[in-house]
């Protein structure tokens, strides 16, 4: 009899734990019905990203939570449940990478070709979630895992340096308005003002630098605080810039 | 002929008994004539003299270098602060434009990288 329960609740969480895992594929291939070039659309992307982190972490956890069993007992049963607590994590996690790389698209509008090099990481999140369906031993978990742990160094280079890549775009909008302004006051450009742009625009070449750096082929060295810590810099130039400009708006007016 | 004694006496560096040490030669102290301490003091307190001379030309020198090349105008440093600007005597047409220059540095897109583990099923 109790055997007999349990083989029912075994097969009713089997049930729900592929039923959640065909709704998450289901999910990912559900595009959203935005509208292109909506000034939300980042808040959108944004928030379904922070959504799907949620999920992620959600069978993260219970991803650990089978292999703590599996460890544990090291039955049929926990490896199986482990397998597929698994490649609930690998479909999430690619929908949640994939959202986060959309979204990051939306804001690199001036910038084409990081663009089409995120585009090309979606396309390929979106074919891995194809295939992780078929995974149904731990082996074949464990090839799949070791090919997304190659591929997310380059999917992260490609991630931070958009990131790098659309703050520099905001600070040349910037840099742009504070010309226009100059312009308006009939503010001459001087030379020293050229100076601070010349050092804003150098800083940004080193950001630029920065996401070039070699990367290892095992493990992902994240460029980001150092391209940060130049776009800093570009900003302490940028306020200098405005605080001469204001100076010299101030003393043209008295 | 008169007999000389010492040819029956056995040179003592001969005999196997008498084990002595072998001599050394020491160094005729009569010939090496010491320094004068007051002239060591002297010799000392030259050559202090001479270095540190040679070390207070060499550093005015360099002052000298560095100074010639310095410019009348200092510049400021990277790390110093922008002057506070009143914002209220900048002219009201430009006022709302420089606000929004102002808070253009705060609108870095606040999207948190993702955290993945890459260990899941290895």
């Amino acid at each position: 009899m109790s055997k007999d329960v349990e083989v029912r609740v075994l097969s009713a969480a089997h049930f729900l734990l592929n039923y959640f895992m065909w709704l998450l594929l289901f999910l990912f291939f559900a595009k959203p019905v935005f509208a292109q070039g909506s000034p939300d659309l980042y808040t959108q992307y944004r928030n379904d990203y922070l959504y799907q982190r949620d999920q992620y972490q959600q069978f993260y956890d219970d991803y650990l939570n089978k292999k703590d069993i599996y460890t544990k007992y090291a039955s049929v049963t926990a490896e199986k449940d482990k397998i597929l607590a698994a490649k609930n994590v690998f479909l999430s996690q690619n929908i949640m990478l994939k959202s986060y790389l959309m979204t990051l698209r939306t804001i690199l509008q001036e910038s084409p070709d990081n663009q089409a090099e995120i585009q090309k990481y979606e396309n390929w999140l979106s074919t891995q979630n194809q295939l992780i369906p078929s995974l149904n031993t731990t082996a074949s978990v464990k090839v799949w895992s070791t090919t997304f742990e190659k591929q997310y160094i380059a999917i992260q280079t490609t991630l931070y340096t958009g990131l790098v890549q659309s703050q520099i775009n905001r600070r040349l909008k910037t840099l742009d308005e504070i010309k226009k302004l100059a312009d308006q006051a009939g503010v001459e450009w001087s030379s020293s003002f050229s100076l601070k742009q010349g050092e804003i625009n150098k800083y940004f070449e080193l950001a630029i630098d920065a996401c070039h750096q070699n990367q290892r082929r095992d493990q992902f060295s994240n460029f980001y605080p150092e391209a940060k810590k130049y776009l800093d810099s570009a900003d302490t130039n940028m306020k200098s810039l405005i605080a001469d400009l204001k100076s010299i708006i101030i003393k043209n007016n008295n | 002929m008169e007999e000389k004694l010492y040819q029956n006496i056995d040179p003592p560096q001969n005999n196997p008994l008498d084990i002595k040490e072998p001599e050394t030669k020491e160094v005729d102290k009569e010939t090496k004539k010491p320094i004068n301490k007051k002239y060591l003091l002297l010799i000392i307190l030259g050559s202090v003299t001479f270095v540190l001379l040679l070390i207070a030309i060499i550093v005015t020198q360099t002052r000298k270098g560095n100074t010639s090349k310095q410019e009348i105008i200092p510049t400021p440093s990277k790390t110093m602060d922008n002057p506070v600007i009143n914002d209220s005597l900048i002219p009201s047409p430009y006022q709302e434009a420089f606000q929004q220059l102002d808070q253009s540095f705060s609108q870095d897109p606040d999207l948190p990288a993702p955290q993945i583990d890459i260990e899941v099923g290895q």
